[in-house]
């Protein structure tokens, strides 16, 4: 074609080169423009499918997606739960844990991009659904609850993270270069739309393809919003005091009581590759492990330092390690806090060893370390990490329906859900041991007033949702109804509180910092106090 | 045109008018032979002066005189008529003339016959013969005068040099060979005189006997002053007194001598041309250069000149800092010929839009009539690491790592017994060799008024100075040159090369964990073996900070990039009339890249069961340029030269890569990727771009002593938004000979030129709303979606336009032994393409923008000096600075709070990604030049009994660095980092200095650059005594209660690693860069050889440098002129012993 052109133009050269004017339009063969694209319900689909992988994002997904090494180290880092090696070189790794952020540096501006390049995706999709000719309106309906899903979930992110931030519907509005931050309240009205009309739209469960062929596990559903809605409720009404937990509970209820989810019978077979879209597996980040454009190196963050060195693979990270108050915290004998030696190891904990070259060093003796990721393979390509990454299943929809029962005042209901979380615990090993903990709450004489009730859930919290980066929001939002309770909770639990002392009482750093470079980009923006 | 026949005589009219490249070629006579007589129409305007006294310019080998006389006549613009009885037309002459008058051409050209020209009031020229001279007396006793002419100092044998008998009319001109022969001399003692353009005249004194050869051999120096060269510019040629723009030349002899052997022609162009800066990205064989002329003209675009080799342009491509992507590394030192570097806008802007960082025009040689000529070149050497720095050894590297840690707050790792146990393994030395390089070249040429051919084959190969590191070239060229008939000639120029690197990953080695090549041998553990008891690779060292084991990774790793390449173009030229000449060429440049990788499972890179990959890709630029020139005298002295054409260009890319892991097997290595277990994308890409030109330019030259240029070019690119594809470049210049062959001054011209270019040196498809692939996937498939890219798109893109002045001044004189150059230059970049943050609430996070503006200006003087010339003994200097300025004006705007628009003052830039060195490297404001480095200042040592003004009160540990608090906050935060330094040198250049005594010629070649800095990031592994993988000597003379009086901070495991002054050393150097002795075998030591030269070279022998990293000539991040100055563990430069020899059959 171009060739043609050449010598077309070769003879106008001689007469007047008018003739050459396709010559100088681009017409790109490696990839399509945004002119030829929306016209199918193929397209629409293909465009919601981006929308998920936002959250993943890159080749690499373990560096800069949701789960990627900003987004959900911080959150690690910055609980009591967690503490980084103490000898990690990295300042960057440091200054989570010791919350050290500012709008330049660290790791918590992250979110921003991921969450912005989501909405700017699902925004596109429902944007442009309605004027879509397709034979499949129900699969044209199924994306557009997805994209709304997607989008709330993303709003719901920025607010946690950074509070007010601009709320912007359209691509139409999102085409203003210098948008303002909307209230929060403003924005939790939009995701509450979104997640109600998302749960309307959405399918209880899919068909195991959808209308164009490709496999469901892993797409959002009607549970997904449901679960969302319970999270933002229960947020609402702790961080923001807004009292509506009968609204948490009620939401969380409806995934307790549909019959599509319920608690997997071992604890960590739930995490486990070759289970993945169990029961329990309400909506997560997926991850093949065939090649790095589906895979995550986010285990690595758990692993130990020295594995992987002698297979190549560059070690794990030894990043994120349990507080020695948060390994010691378990009940004794829970399943969940079973520790193993190598990665061969079915436990959630494992140590690592000296075992390179036979030559120890000190420093990359690490453990005990998470092991709830185990990817498959026995180690053998460790940047192809095929483990999904959670983030809501159904153990937390019966913790967020205890909670809010016990606020409520019901005691009874909400300690009901708590010792269903036990009881799976005590089912150990493919859920046939009879472990004797951890005990049913109250067998031992617990009491069952609403803040020792509300002290146990959140411990329930912590252990079962260990390494899901939860931690951190749970600090943070019961530091409104019982104050002192974030920073006691980390100056007393964290080994690096020292570190974090300076900083430990300033009300601000319960919230991330704007990016700087956003509020370069759009000076309307304003930055959170005291940043 | 009509031809009538007379009879009797024979009338050529030819107006003025001469090959539109201006090279000078065999005479395209127009006449029948014989008796007949021809008038051609069209006679010659009326001139004021003799048409006789009219200059030409000759280059005839035997060729008959008919044909010569044609291309006087041609030449000239006179008709010259002359009979067949009178004038032995197919009488074979010579003769090799440069701007003579027509009535010496003519003289020489009729010596013998008895002819002389005659002048008709019309201003024909009439050939007839001579009156009866008086007949030479029979008793007169008579010899010969016989000799070879040859280059003073490589020997090359001269053609076409005239030999004199000063005072008489006997005179020669010499052959292939350089020899000549003077037959009939009368007996006496004669001064003898040897002329050939650009050499000084040598003369000599001969003792002519009766029936005795005597034999006179003439070494000529190449004279400082080239006034009559002829200089390539774009889409034609000039002579050097005719520029009026800014060119510097380098020529092919300059490559032989003094900078053999040039393995990569890119290095060797360093310090040899004022005004244009190369910087060696590091030492290795093969390695990249980055080469600016008149600094950096961008900020984020490709600022690399343009290339074009044999008039076909060759870009690097956009952003491409890859050698192999150099079309110079494709090219052997044996075959240039010429090199010019067109700087002004004058010169430049007849590229356009692709003129903006100046072009670079290379010229190969070509054949030349005559008889046959044989040419071969080798050379051998061998290379040295040129400087060692020390690692700790083993009991060394244990002792202050537990210092390091005790200090750092962590537990001591080594007991005394493992201390005094420890065995060292001194890894550098394990890793480095002493190399061999070798090169072969062999050219044949010759051939006749029909056809000449030049044929050239050649070879170079050089071991790298690491283990696993190496380059080698093969080349062949094919030049071709033919008059089809009088008028039409056709010819090619023609290619063909691969260029081969091993383990190219080793040039920049990174650091930390990252590194690799010489930086990761001085990191290694040196208390551990390379190899386990069992005979395995260690894969990595055992340090806290792990690091790949370079022996290893030399030994099993399969890192080899590999670029083949044609090069070629055609061209036919017609004299439409003997004015008006066409001319078209088409040209192609085909580069085929290959890189195969492949890590076995015995090294760390290669995983669990080994890693492979292969790309390939293919380049295609095609064009087409043709041009219609228009040349003739209007008047006294004065001439006119007009010059149109078009140009039509296509740049096409393709690639494909495809890459496995865990094989079942190491043995099948990257060639059977399809048998990794691991699955692996194939990838694949495709870019196309295209250009439309309109060339233009104009000379006028009044009285020979005013000139004029106006150049325009028209350019359409593909690259840019739908509305701004096309753009007009003129630009004008002036030139004043005021001058002319004086007293003082034997030259002297004055030069000014102001013009506009620009740079279109982007990637395709940036104006365009491109959709990315996005992986998904469900239910353990992978899917791709499609949604928009992160990048806005801009359809207004457009070019960056630079403007530039030039004013200079080149003077020749001190009887012509001195010639002076000398350019002021000033330059303004605007409308710069860079990536500008979009907000991410627009679904974007930049767009590419015109926006911002540098600026460049400069001094450039070169200076060439014959300092002596004795009857055996010479000595020439040759001398050239050059001081640039670079300066960011702008970066654009940005909104402030209230939404008011404010200039951008700055922006924060990490030299890959900077994790070595903790975050920001470099920073661009407003006002600093390009390669401004950002980071803490420095201020010693915190010592004992010092008062702590700091919050933090642990900073003030005796022994840690003493950081400048600036804005006294009592913390040391990102807010107290200032500018520590800059890139870029105050000025820089090269002297060089020619010795020949006899057969013996010694050249010394010094290069320099002055007032640039350099981050020594290695210095940050190697000097900060953080002692988590091994460090540098240095670290031995840290900070002790006992050793206050050091800059070397206590040792500390914690310490975090940022820019600090101490790693910013100052980068300037003098380097004895070669140093050549060269001996001219005596003629008949070699059989059958005309001329044989024997060299010995020196390069890297010596350098003056503060430096304390492995050389000062060092780049780490290559031609992205925001990071220059840094040193990432940058392969070592080495010290070359060579030998080398030259014969010409």
């Amino acid at each position: 074609m171009r060739l043609l052109l050449f010598r077309t133009c070769l003879v106008a050269a001689v007469l007047l080169a008018a003739a050459c004017k396709d010559f100088l339009t681009e017409e790109p063969r490696a990839f399509t423009t945004t002119d030829t694209f929306f016209r199918t319900g193929a397209d629409l689909n293909s465009a919601t499918i981006a929308i998920y992988q936002s959250y993943r994002q890159g080749v690499l997904a373990g560096f800069v997606g949701l789960h990627g090494n900003g987004p959900w180290t911080s959150l690690e880092l910055a609980s009591d739960q967690i503490r980084s090696e103490n000898r990690e070189p990295n300042f960057n790794t440091k200054s989570s844990d010791y919350l050290e952020w500012s709008p330049t540096t660290g790791t918590t501006g992250g979110y921003w991009n991921i969450m912005y390049s989501a909405i700017t995706r699902a925004n596109l999709a429902i944007d442009r659904a309605p004027g879509i000719a397709t034979a499949n309106e129900a699969m044209r309906d199924f994306n557009v609850g997805e994209a709304r899903f997607l989008r709330a979930y993303a709003y719901f992110w920025l607010t946690k993270v950074y509070d007010a931030v601009p709320l912007l519907l359209t691509p139409e509005e999102q085409a203003n270069p210098r948008p303002t931050r909307t209230p929060v309240d403003e924005i939790h009205l939009a995701i509450i739309a979104d997640l109600t009309a998302a749960e309307a739209a959405l399918p209880e469960t899919w068909p195991s393809v959808d209308g164009f062929g490709i496999p469901t596990q892993g797409r959002v559903t009607k549970g997904a919003a449901q679960m969302a809605l319970a999270d933002l409720y229960l947020w609402r009404s702790s961080f923001l005091n807004s009292g509506e937990w009968q609204q948490a509970a009620d939401a969380a209820e409806r995934v307790i009581t549909g019959s599509t989810w319920g608690l997997e019978p071992d604890y960590l077979q739930t995490f486990r590759t070759g289970n993945e879209g169990n029961q329990e597996m309400i909506f997560f980040l997926t991850n093949t492990g065939l090649d790095q454009r589906t895979s995550n190196v986010f285990q690595l963050f758990y692993y130990p330092r020295d594995w992987g060195l002698d297979l190549g693979q560059g070690g794990g990270w030894g990043l994120i390690h349990p507080t020695d108050w948060f390994y010691n915290s378990y009940l004794p004998g829970d399943y969940r806090r079973s520790t193993g030696k190598d990665y061969t190891s079915d436990s959630a904990y494992v140590s690592g060893g000296c075992s390179i070259s036979n030559i120890c060093v000190d420093p990359l003796a690490d453990g005990p370390m998470p092991w709830k990721y185990r990817q498959s393979g026995g180690g053998a390509s460790w940047f192809l990490g095929d483990t999904d990454v959670p983030l809501y299943r159904f153990a937390e929809a019966l913790l967020i329906a205890a909670e809010a029962h016990n606020e409520l005042g019901n005691t009874g209901t909400a300690v009901g859900y708590l010792n269903m979380i036990r009881a799976r615990a005590r089912g150990g090993v493919g859920g046939a041991e009879s472990r004797a903990e951890p005990h049913d709450y109250g067998a031992a004489g617990e009491p069952t007033d609403q803040v020792s009730l509300r002290d146990a859930i959140y411990m329930e919290r912590a252990w079962e949702l260990a390494f899901e980066a939860k931690r951190w929001f749970d600090l943070v939002r019961r530091d409104t109804i019982d104050p002192g309770y974030w920073a006691t909770s980390l100056s007393m639990h964290d080994p690096n509180s020292e570190n974090q002392r300076p900083v430990l009482g300033q009300e601000h750093r319960k919230r991330f910092p704007i990016p700087q470079v956003q509020i370069d980009a759009n000076p309307a923006l304003t930055q959170n106090p005291g940043y | 045109m009509t031809l009538i026949t007379l009879v009797g005589v024979l009338v050529l009219t030819v107006p003025a008018g001469s090959p539109a490249d201006g090279s000078i070629v065999a005479a395209p006579g127009w006449a029948q032979s014989g008796q007949a007589l021809a008038i051609l129409s069209r006679p010659q305007p009326g001139r004021r002066a003799s048409p006789l006294d009219r200059q030409v310019t000759l280059a005839l080998d035997e060729v008959p005189l008919k044909d010569a006389l044609d291309e006087v006549a041609r030449q000239a613009g006179v008709r010259i008529a002359y009979s067949g009885r009178v004038v032995p037309l197919e009488q074979r002459v010579s003769l090799r003339v440069s701007a003579v008058p027509l009535h010496v051409a003519l003289d020489a050209l009729l010596r013998g016959t008895g002819a002389v020209p005659q002048l008709e009031p019309t201003g024909l020229i009439l050939l007839v013969a001579a009156p009866e001279r008086p007949v030479r007396r029979a008793e007169a006793r008579v010899g010969s005068i016989a000799g070879v002419v040859r280059s003073e100092r490589a020997g090359l044998p001269l053609q076409g040099a005239t030999v004199t008998i000063v005072g008489t009319p006997f005179a020669a001109v010499t052959n292939t060979t350089g020899r000549y022969t003077i037959l009939g001399v009368p007996a006496g003692t004669h001064n003898v005189r040897a002329r050939i353009l650009g050499y000084a005249p040598g003369d000599t004194t001969a003792v002519v006997t009766d029936n005795a050869e005597t034999v006179v051999d003439f070494r000529l120096a190449l004279t400082a002053v080239q006034l009559q060269e002829v200089v390539t510019i774009g889409y034609g040629t000039a002579t050097r007194g005719d520029l009026t723009g800014a060119v510097s030349s380098v020529s092919g002899e300059d490559f032989e001598t003094e900078a053999a052997p040039t393995i990569t022609l890119s290095s060797g162009l360093q310090g040899k041309a004022a005004g244009v800066q190369v910087t060696s990205n590091s030492g290795q064989p093969g390695g990249g250069v980055r080469v600016r002329v008149r600094g950096h003209g961008s900020i984020t675009a490709n600022s690399e000149p343009l290339y074009v080799i044999d008039g076909v342009p060759a870009e690097q491509g956009a952003g491409s800092t890859n050698p192999q992507d150099n079309p110079l590394m494709a090219i052997d030192a044996s075959e240039i010929e010429s090199i010019e570097v067109l700087k002004d806008a004058s010169a430049t802007a007849i590229y356009g839009a692709r003129g903006a960082n100046g072009v670079v025009l290379v010229t190969t040689k070509r054949g030349q009539s005559g008889e046959q000529r044989v040419t071969l070149e080798t050379s051998y050497g061998v290379q040295r690491i040129s400087k060692d720095i020390p690692v700790l050894n083993a009991p060394q590297f244990m002792e202050l790592t537990n210092e390091a840690r005790v200090n750092g707050g962590a537990s001591p790792l080594f007991s005394d017994s493992d201390i005094s146990g420890a065995q060292t393994f001194d890894y550098p030395d394990m890793l480095l060799r002493t190399a061999q390089q070798a090169s072969q070249a062999i050219t044949v040429s010759g051939g006749d008024r029909g056809l000449r051919y030049l044929l050239s084959g050649n070879r170079a190969q050089q071991e790298g100075i690491e283990l696993g590191s190496d380059f080698e070239r093969y080349g062949v060229r094919l030049n071709l040159d033919s008059d089809v008939s009088e008028r039409f000639r056709m010819g090619t120029s023609l290619s063909l090369t691969r260029v081969s690197r091993n383990a190219p990953a080793q040039e920049n080695g990174s650091l930390g964990n990252s590194a690799n090549g010489i930086q990761a041998a001085m990191q290694f553990a040196p208390f551990s073996p390379p190899r386990d008891s069992a005979g395995n690779w260690i894969k990595t060292s055992p340090t806290t900070e792990p690091v790949p084991n370079p022996l290893a990774n030399a030994a099993e790793l399969t890192d080899e990039n590999v670029s083949s390449r044609m090069i070629g173009n055609v061209y036919a030229e017609l004299d439409a009339t003997p004015a008006i000449s066409l001319r078209t060429t088409f040209g192609g440049n085909f580069q085929y890249n290959r890189n195969h990788l492949f890590a076995p499972r015995t090294i760390l890179l290669g995983g669990a069961g080994g890693t492979g990959s292969i790309f390939s890709g293919e380049g295609r630029d095609l064009y087409n340029v043709s041009t219609v020139t228009y040349r003739r005298d209007v008047g006294t002295g004065s001439s006119m030269d007009l010059m149109g054409g078009f140009e039509v260009s296509t740049f096409y890319d393709e690639s494909v890569s495809g890459s496995g892991a865990d094989f079942p097997t190491d043995a099948t290595g990257q060639f059977n990727l399809g048998s990794g277990s691991e699955l692996q994308p194939a990838g694949s890409n495709s870019t196309e771009a295209s250009l439309l030109s309109y060339i233009g330019r104009a000379n006028y030259s009044l009285d020979g002593r005013y000139l004029f240029t106006l150049t325009g070019r028209y350019d359409g690119s593909s690259r840019f938004g739908a509305n701004n594809k096309w753009a007009f470049f003129p630009s004008g210049a002036f030139a004043w000979r005021a001058v002319q062959d004086g007293q003082t001054f034997n030259d002297l011209k004055l030069r000014l030129s102001y013009g506009q270019v620009g740079s279109e040196a982007i990637a395709p498809y940036q104006s365009l709303a491109q959709l990315g692939v996005q992986w998904y996937s469900f239910g353990g498939r992978e899917i791709p979606a499609l949604s928009p890219g992160a990048t806005m798109p801009n359809p207004d893109l457009r070019w960056e336009r630079q403007s530039q002045l030039n004013a200079g001044v080149d003077a020749v004189f001190a009887g012509s032994r001195v010639t002076l150059s000398l350019d002021a230059y000033r330059s303004v970049t605007e409308d710069l393409l860079l990536f500008v943050a979009v907000p991410s609430t627009t679904g974007f996070t930049s767009q590419l923008r015109n926006v911002g503006s540098v600026r460049n200006a400069g001094l450039e003087v070169s200076l060439s000096t014959v300092n002596v010339v004795r009857d055996n003994f010479a000595w020439r200097s040759t001398v050239n600075v050059a001081g640039n300025r670079n300066r960011v004006r702008d970066l654009g705007t940005s909104l402030d709070s209230e939404g008011n628009v404010v200039p951008l003052e700055q922006v924060l830039l990490g030299a890959r990604g900077a994790g070595f060195i903790g975050g920001t490297t470099h920073i661009i404001r407003v006002g600093e030049p390009l390669s401004s480095f950002f980071g803490y200042q420095v201020d010693g040592l915190w010592q004992q009994g010092d008062s702590c003004p700091l919050t933090d009160t642990d900073a003030c540990t005796p022994g840690e660095f003493r950081i400048v608090d600036q804005n006294d906050d009592g913390e040391i935060t990102a807010a107290d980092r200032v500018i520590l330094g800059h890139g870029d040198p105050s000025f820089y250049g090269g002297f060089n200095n020619s010795f020949t005594y006899g057969p013996f010629s010694l050249d010394g070649f010094m290069s320099f650059v002055v007032g640039n800095d350099i981050i020594n990031a290695g210095k940050a592994y190697g000097c900060f005594v953080i002692m988590q993988q091994n460090e540098r000597a240095c670290a031995l003379d840290r900070w002790t209660p006992e050793n206050t009086n050091t800059d070397i901070p206590r040792a500390n495991s914690a310490r975090a690693r940022q820019l600090y002054s101490t790693l910013v050393e100052d980068g300037s150097y003098l380097r004895l860069q070669t140093l050549t002795l060269g001996y001219e075998i005596p003629s008949g030591l070699i059989p059958a050889a005309s001329v044989a030269r024997l060299y010995l070279t020196a390069q890297n022998l010596w350098t003056i440098t503060g430096y304390s990293g492995f050389d000062p000539d060092v780049n780490s991040m290559g031609g992205d002129g925001r990071f220059g100055g840094i040193d990432i563990g940058a392969y070592p430069h080495s010290r070359v012993w060579n030998l080398g020899v030259t014969v010409t059959f």
